[in-house]
């Protein structure tokens, strides 16, 4: 994958993302019924619709302008206007393009919802271990000495302990695995990484001349490391933040794999790829296994293929 | 050398100390009880208090923590909660199975990451150098839980072809090697394909830093033909990472895939820590812990060392005249 | 042969190893009871196994019959059972779960080797009569010498049944072999339990053809193997009408469930049909007694609350409970009508029958958030009643079944109460029933205490669920009933 292919993937499922509701709901994105007009009743939820649904609402609406898709990420068979009487999950149809789970959820529509919280998780994940780990690494590097040595011990170890047996007993330590706890917890495994870039970097640029002449001016270390060191070693965290952002989606379906993911009924990727692997059981549902699959290997290649040409553009202005 | 060794030793016993208090600490955390587990237990609450003094969980938990540091260095990592079964037993079962199945694994992606490395380097611009390298970016792309159920699907079960086991690593007792060998295919490849994408970027990567150096120039300028250039020259050359790699990758061996292990229904490491866990039997999880710990400082160090040996500034000299 | 069973442990008498009705499958065919639930009629009185004779009183005698040997070739004598009962009644050792359901004894007497006088502190209840004679395992007295905790038989078993252990590889398998000095004997050679935790792989295993015996089979497949000819034509099914349902119950600590209509509205909001046309796939019948299905201590006259959102959603008006400040949940004297529902993450059943639930109630207004937890913290979190709402099973072995520590207020506290119920006549009901030494007066009483349970819809009821079973056409003998199969009159054709 090219760069601009990798960064063009990468947008597309931002935007699916962010538009989700907008995508596949349960309620339309406008609707007027019963002379009373309502704009984005997905978000307002007025009680006059508590009970409708899209489903409902095609017959007694004067109008409605609906979703892509006509239901919700968690709207089961029992609102979903379902008339297929063979058993769940059911093959992908004209109503259902990807199919629907055990319990007729749309594949489609918990997929374009789990882009959301798999995106959210991925992001905040990378963007929270880089700020522990950049602060620790600069630290680290700046200041030297027993600092340096505790802090590059604890990293070691941290890099070098099992991660997944680490994950398993933080999330049994937890009482819930809420969306935030879950960043958390893939956090605690990443940070090492962009401690060890930061501290190789600023102890490499901590010689270099314009850290000296600022010292020289009489700036205070603070402002050295915040305004000089830092911004200047920031491109390899940049680039292995990018490549994170694929592992960290890899790592949320490992831990939705052993039921430690993200609390039901919230949709995820991971949680999508947990219920393919009871798809063995009712031989044949293929689409909950495939689809989940492709738009988490699309992700993480476009990931990687950023990271890649980020990489090689970072090398070159050097 | 001999003092980054001692220094390391020096620093080890703290560090382990360090290591299992946490995972000491975060275990105990977790809500629930060893002993509440069973429904049909109608335990009355005066009785479960009396079987938690027994087994002393209701002391603070650093008592708990020194009481077991006590007995670990008399070597006593204390019975299971759950079935009474002592811990070092559970362990000596669970680890030869993983080792088996890591160790193959990580063998098997050493041996591919190395050839396709090369091969990738040397050949940047052919076909088949495309392909596979398309191939192990798409192999690192996908969850290996996904391929191994996939492969599950499509090679052992009765809907698929049939080729393999579904479960486990034996048909029985008294099954032979050639048994065992086909019952770990399976998994093996599924935990050996990610080890290898990774592996394969750092080979490639050395390996083509190393045929633009000056050494190998200077060894090609003499005549000597593209693959001895490659195989003795470049190749130790990018070694150093991948060591580096493989020590890091040493504990991970120990600790199992606990997915992997789980859709394959092999009770190693990995299945062992997942589910003492979910019993809270916390002597296995701290046994579990332990090899961990132990199994990590000793590749750390053996990654220091191993490296000092591999580096080609100690060893080139010699070789490259 | 093959059966493919959940593990567990084989001495039923530790704490431990009580592992539920699956035990039938492995210690059930190793060890023996000194009588045992009647196959044809669970609910009457139970027949003699060990025991040639026992006469029911305030105190016990139990006459044995002779000519019985243990695995281990050492006759079976009163000495024995004097040993099993010390083993349990032994408040050192971690058997409170059978020593709670046998009753406080008071002595057990051996006047000679055939004879075991057992005598209780106060007046024993027909329960905790039924469960010395029905539930606990005979083992040789030798084998239950040393620290109870580590004795060898936990892993090892020395029973007195037609099948002995070969081999246990744990997490694997089990092998049994005929026992040849059993009295009756058995027909199978041999006998191999083969432990498989994991329903998808277990189908798996079972279309390859690797086990004679398929237990435990979930709805879904049971029904979707019914169009596959390999199924059709190589296996006949078994079903099996355990005393085992499911319940939601709600935690009467909290505000949100102190009122009986709230209850019942949560009820009529349960989409039962839709459930059990979709999950259960019409294999499991609803029930609103505690007691086993059809039984004669249920109520034939209590039906179940039918799915009605519209019912409910007008009860709730009635009670008090609007939703004023229209965030799309009700609420009363500032309480909203909001709880978290305990879920335990590896119940497949219940990651599917919840989000139903919780889409009902969203749009009648009521706001049901999902805790998944994992086994051990929910167990945990129920006894210390620190939970809103939670869903669980109770299983029995028997047809006759002590209610006490369920229900009563007593129980709250250590006991199996974990909803907290808290009822003077439901008290007063449960302790008549436990002094009623005649079948038909306390039946009598259990069909009120079964409609005064209903009433207060203490738990939403689910259902009955049938242990789904399926054998290869050429395993014979194999008879369905709520004691469980009898392996030693099983025969495989060759």
């Amino acid at each position: 994958m090219s760069t601009r292919a990798g960064a063009s993937v990468i947008a597309l499922w931002l935007v699916v993302a962010l538009s989700a509701d907008f995508i596949a709901s349960d309620l339309p994105i406008a609707v007027r019924v019963d002379g009373e007009t309502f704009v984005l009743p997905f978000w307002v939820r007025p009680a006059r619709l508590q009970t409708e649904t899209q489903v409902s609402l095609r017959g007694k609406a004067e109008w409605m302008v609906g979703t892509l898709i006509g239901t919700g990420p968690l709207q089961t068979l029992a609102t979903s206007g379902a008339t297929r009487t063979d058993p769940l999950p059911w093959s992908p149809d004209e109503r259902h393009w990807l199919g629907t789970d055990d319990i007729g959820r749309d594949v489609l529509a918990r997929l374009v919802h789990g882009a959301r919280v798999t995106l959210l998780i991925a992001l905040g994940v990378v963007l929270l271990s880089s700020l522990l780990g950049v602060t620790l690494g600069a630290l680290a590097g700046w200041k030297g000495g027993v600092v340096d040595l505790l802090l590059s011990r604890a990293l070691e170890i941290a890099s070098t302990f099992p991660t997944i047996f680490f994950l398993i007993v933080v999330v049994a330590a937890l009482r819930t695995p809420s969306v935030g706890a879950v960043m958390l917890v893939l956090a605690l495994t990443r940070w090492p990484e962009a401690a060890r870039l930061m501290r190789a970097e600023v102890l490499k640029l901590k010689e270099i001349d314009f850290v000296l002449a600022a010292r020289a001016l009489g700036a205070s270390d603070a402002r050295i490391l915040v305004r000089h060191l830092v911004p200047n070693a920031l491109a390899p965290v940049i680039v292995s933040s990018t490549f994170a952002v694929g592992s960290a989606v890899l790592l949320e379906s490992a831990l939705s794999f052993l039921g430690l993911g993200v609390a039901p009924p919230t949709a995820s990727w991971g949680e999508l790829l947990q219920q393919a692997h009871r798809a063995l059981v009712t031989p044949g549902a293929w689409w909950l296994a495939v689809f989940p699959g492709l738009a988490i290997a699309s992700l993480v290649l476009a990931t990687q293929a950023v990271g890649k040409g980020l990489e090689r553009r970072f090398d070159g202005r050097r | 050398m001999g003092r980054l060794i001692v220094t390391r030793l020096g620093l080890m016993l703290p560090t382990f100390v360090v290591m299992t208090a946490i995972t000491f600490a975060v275990a105990h955390l977790a809500p629930g009880d060893p002993l509440q587990l069973s429904d049909d237990g109608q335990a009355s609450a005066a009785a479960v208090d009396a079987a938690r003094r027994e087994l002393g969980l209701d002391r603070p938990l650093t008592a708990r923590y020194v009481t077991w540091l006590s007995r670990l260095v008399r070597l006593d990592l204390g019975r299971s909660v759950v079935d009474r079964a002592p811990v070092t037993g559970r362990i000596g079962e669970a680890l030869p199975r993983t080792v088996l199945v890591s160790g193959l694994a990580l063998l098997l992606s050493v041996l591919c990451s190395i050839a396709l490395g090369a091969f990738l380097a040397a050949r940047q611009r052919s076909a088949a150098a495309r392909f596979f390298s398309g191939a192990l970016a798409l192999a690192s792309g996908v969850p290996s839980f996904w391929v191994a159920v996939l492969a599950l699907l499509l090679l052992a079960t009765p809907r698929g072809l049939e080729l393999f086991p579904l479960q486990g690593l034996s048909s029985g007792p008294g099954a032979g090697v050639v048994d065992l060998a086909w019952h770990l295919v399976l998994p093996v490849f599924c935990l050996a394909w990610p080890t290898t994408a990774l592996l394969t970027r750092f080979v490639r990567e050395g390996v083509s830093t190393a045929l633009e150096q000056d050494f190998v120039r200077a060894a090609r300028a003499r005549g000597i033909d593209e693959r001895r250039v490659l195989l003795r020259h470049a190749l130790p050359n990018a070694m150093v990472p991948v060591v580096t790699v493989i020590g890091l990758h040493l504990p991970h061996l120990v600790a199992g895939s606990v997915v992997i292990e789980r859709v394959f229904g092999i009770s190693g490491m990995g299945l062992l820590a997942f589910e003492a866990i979910g019993t809270r039997d916390y002597p296995v999880v701290m046994g579990v812990a332990t090899v961990m710990a132990a199994v990590t400082l000793v590749s750390m160090l053996v990654t220091d060392v191993a490296a000092a040996f591999v580096d080609p500034r100690i060893r080139l000299p010699g070789s490259s005249s | 042969m093959r059966v493919a069973v959940e593990p567990s442990g084989f001495t039923r008498v530790h704490d431990r190893y009580a592992e539920g009705t699956m035990v039938r499958y492995t210690t059930g065919t190793i060890y023996e009871t000194l009588a045992r639930v009647d196959a044809v009629h669970p609910e009457g009185p139970l027949l003699p196994w060990l025991a040639s004779s026992f006469t029911a009183g305030p105190e016990l005698t139990i006459m044995l019959r002779p000519g019985v040997l243990f695995h281990d070739g050492s006759a079976f004598t009163s000495a024995d059972v004097k040993a099993v009962l010390d083993a349990i009644t032994d408040e050192k050792n971690p058997t409170i779960s059978m020593r709670s359901s046998i009753g406080e004894i008071g002595s057990v007497e051996t006047p000679d080797d055939g004879t075991v006088i057992v005598r209780w502190r106060s007046t024993p209840t027909p329960f905790a009569i039924r469960a010395l004679l029905g539930a606990v395992p005979m083992m040789p007295s030798e084998a239950l010498v040393g620290d109870f905790d580590t004795l060898p038989i936990h892993r090892a078993p020395i029973g007195t049944g037609p099948f002995r252990v070969a081999s246990f590889v744990a997490g694997d398998r089990l092998v049994m072999e005929r026992f040849d000095r059993h009295r009756d004997g058995a027909l199978l050679d041999a006998l191999v339990v083969r432990f498989v935790k994991d329903d998808t792989v277990a189908a798996q295993l079972w279309e390859k053809g690797e086990f004679d015996l398929m237990t435990r089979i979930p709805p879904a497949m049971w029904r979707a193997v019914e169009s596959q000819p390999w199924a059709i034509t190589g296996y006949h099914r078994l079903r099996i009408d355990e005393n085992a349902y499911g319940w939601i119950g709600w935690n009467r600590q909290r505000p949100v469930f102190s009122d009986v209509r709230v209850r019942r509205a949560l009820a009529m909001l349960y989409p039962a049909e839709l459930i059990a046309k979709s999950l259960e796939l019409g294999l499991e019948s609803r029930v609103t007694c505690p007691f086993l299905l059809g039984s004669k201590s249920c109520d034939p006259a209590v039906t179940p609350i039918a799915f009605n959102p519209d019912g409910a959603m007008a009860v709730l008006d009635a009670a008090g409970w609007k939703d004023s400040d229209g965030d799309g949940v009700r609420e009363k004297d500032g309480v909203r009508l909001a709880f978290s529902f305990l879920m335990v993450t590896s119940s497949q059943r219940m990651a599917k029958v919840v989000p139903l639930f919780q889409e009902q109630l969203r749009r009648a207004g009521v706001e049901l958030t999902i805790e998944p937890v994992d086994a051990a913290q929910s167990i945990q979190r129920m006894r210390t009643h620190d939970f809103d709402a939670a869903a669980m099973s109770w299983s029995s072995a028997d047809a006759v079944s002590d209610q006490y520590d369920l229900f009563h207020s007593s129980q709250a506290e250590g006991g199996k109460n974990y909803v907290s119920l808290n009822d003077r006549a439901i008290d007063g009901l449960l302790e008549a029933i436990r002094g009623a030494t005649e079948d038909e007066p306390r039946q009598e009483l259990e069909r009120r205490l079964h409609r005064a349970l209903f009433d207060d819809q203490v738990y939403l009821f689910l259902t009955a669920r049938p242990a789904l079973d399926a054998a290869k056409r050429r395993v014979h003998g194999l008879r369905p009933s709520l004691a469980g199969y009898d392996f030693a009159h099983v025969w495989v054709e060759p």
